[in-house]
């Protein structure tokens, strides 16, 4: 059976799909991370490439100074999710978003989300980029190959002269 | 077919649920990784703490009669790691009905929220292995090859305290395969008797559960972190790859509700953070789950 590669909120590296064919959401709080990392291959020589790391935020909305610490080391985060919201579907999910905010009514998952898509603003929403990006060329090949034609036909016509 | 009219069990009023002299324990994992990194008690007054990675500096050959000026190889620069000190905590609550004819004891939940509290701890640096920036993959299974290959690569990247032995901390599956490798192996080394203490004796309930020919200490446990259809363990040195802020232990508040519902809460909190001090002096190893 044909696995499905996960689809991430960031594009990952052509390296990282085939760790993230398979890969299932976990259920808890996480952000996903593409880690830039050495792969120890036999007789000791070794190759740099990717990896995935899941970090655990279920229970522990506090990690931003993790997520630093990893996007020090080079690694990009992909994806996040199953931060628990005041108004989950889930009510022990919003229960436990509710115990979190100590009554205060600030939900902590959230600045962790704010945070995590601050550090992911530059790649987020990649495919609709690429898209828009697409769309633009195309055009812009539309109008050379108008110009194009026009030229051809001045070119046609001073020859003619 | 019955014979009616006989005195039978149900006839008396017997003594119901009598409880057996047998307990079993919980089926859960014991504590393993707090021992085997560097330790700090919590921070005074601020709940950030750095610790501090010395940097060096680089002599050059320097020819006779020449100035040489203040540059990069002499700017002697330290860089740090920070942790953020976390609360992990457990509340239960007791109704006066257990309280009264019941035989969970406030000792018992302390001892049971100490446990828990342990368990997460232990897995949140369980999961530090996964940031690791160096990794073995195996081609399958775990191997005792995968291990060196990870031990050579720490000895490579000059982890100080060579002396010490490097930790391996393996899932159970992992820790099989090594012992089905040793004993398929045929290796004549393996038919030293002293060489076998991962194959042989039994667990440790810090988890150890044998070196490897004296160089490696080797640990089971579960509660890994899993990547794709991999587990990801790791072998690292236990003084210089990961580091730990801890409280002196689990603080209980015992707290009778009324009007709540008549119970007792008892709430217990706990600050740690653990975080990765050197990459370098890690490596993880990842194989089938």
């Amino acid at each position: 059976m044909k696995q499905e590669v996960y689809k991430t909120i960031v594009q990952p590296k052509e390296e990282t799909v085939k760790y993230l064919t398979g890969w299932r959401r976990p259920t808890y709080a996480y952000v996903l991370f593409e880690t830039k990392e050495w792969h120890l291959l036999g007789d000791g020589e070794r190759r740099l490439g990717t990896g995935l790391m899941t970090l655990n935020a279920e229970s522990r909305p506090e990690i931003s100074h993790h997520v630093d610490l990893y996007l020090q080391k080079g690694f990009k985060i992909l994806d996040y999710g199953n931060f628990p919201k005041f108004s989950d579907q889930s009510p022990s999910r919003a229960a436990k978003a509710r115990h979190y905010s100590q009554g205060s009514g600030i939900n902590p998952w959230d600045a962790l989300e704010k945070f995590v898509r601050g550090k992911m603003a530059s790649e987020i929403g990649w495919d609709e980029q690429k898209a828009q990006y697409e769309g633009e060329l195309n055009v812009l090949k539309k109008k050379l190959a108008e110009e194009q034609k026009k030229l051809e036909i001045k070119q046609a016509i001073q020859k003619k002269d | 077919m019955a014979v009616s009219n006989i005195t039978e069990l149900g006839n008396s009023v017997n003594v119901t649920d009598v409880l057996a002299a047998g307990i079993s324990p919980a089926l859960v994992k014991a504590n393993c990784m707090m021992a085997l990194m560097y330790t700090e008690g919590l921070p005074q007054g601020t709940m950030t703490a750095k610790l501090t990675k010395r940097g060096v500096l680089t002599a050059a050959s320097l020819a006779e009669a020449t100035a040489l000026a203040p540059d990069a190889n002499g700017e002697l620069t330290d860089s740090s790691v920070s942790a953020t000190i976390a609360k992990c905590a457990v509340v239960s609550g007791v109704s006066v009905e257990q309280g009264q004819f019941g035989n969970i004891t406030a000792d018992r939940l302390a001892t049971e929220h100490g446990a828990s509290i342990a368990r997460f701890v232990d897995n949140d640096a369980l999961s530090l292995f996964s940031g690791l920036s160096t990794s073995v993959t195996s081609a399958s299974i775990l191997t005792i090859d995968d291990v060196m290959l990870g031990q050579f690569n720490i000895f490579n990247s000059e982890c100080p305290n060579k002396e010490v032995p490097l930790k391996a901390v393996l899932s159970h599956r992992g820790h099989y395969n090594i012992k089905k490798e040793i004993i398929q192996s045929g290796a004549s080394v393996w038919s030293n008797e002293s060489y076998l203490e991962v194959l042989g004796g039994t667990p440790q309930v810090n988890c150890y559960v044998g070196s490897l020919l004296g160089s490696i200490d080797f640990y089971a446990t579960s509660g890994h972190a899993t990547s794709s259809s991999d587990t990801v363990q790791a072998i690292f040195h236990p003084m210089w790859t990961f580091a730990g802020f801890f409280a002196p232990a689990p603080v209980t508040w015992v707290k009778e509700k009324g009007a709540e519902g008549f119970y007792t809460e008892y709430a217990t909190y706990f600050f740690y953070d653990v975080l990765e001090f050197n990459d370098l002096c890690g490596v993880k190893l990842l194989s089938d789950t």
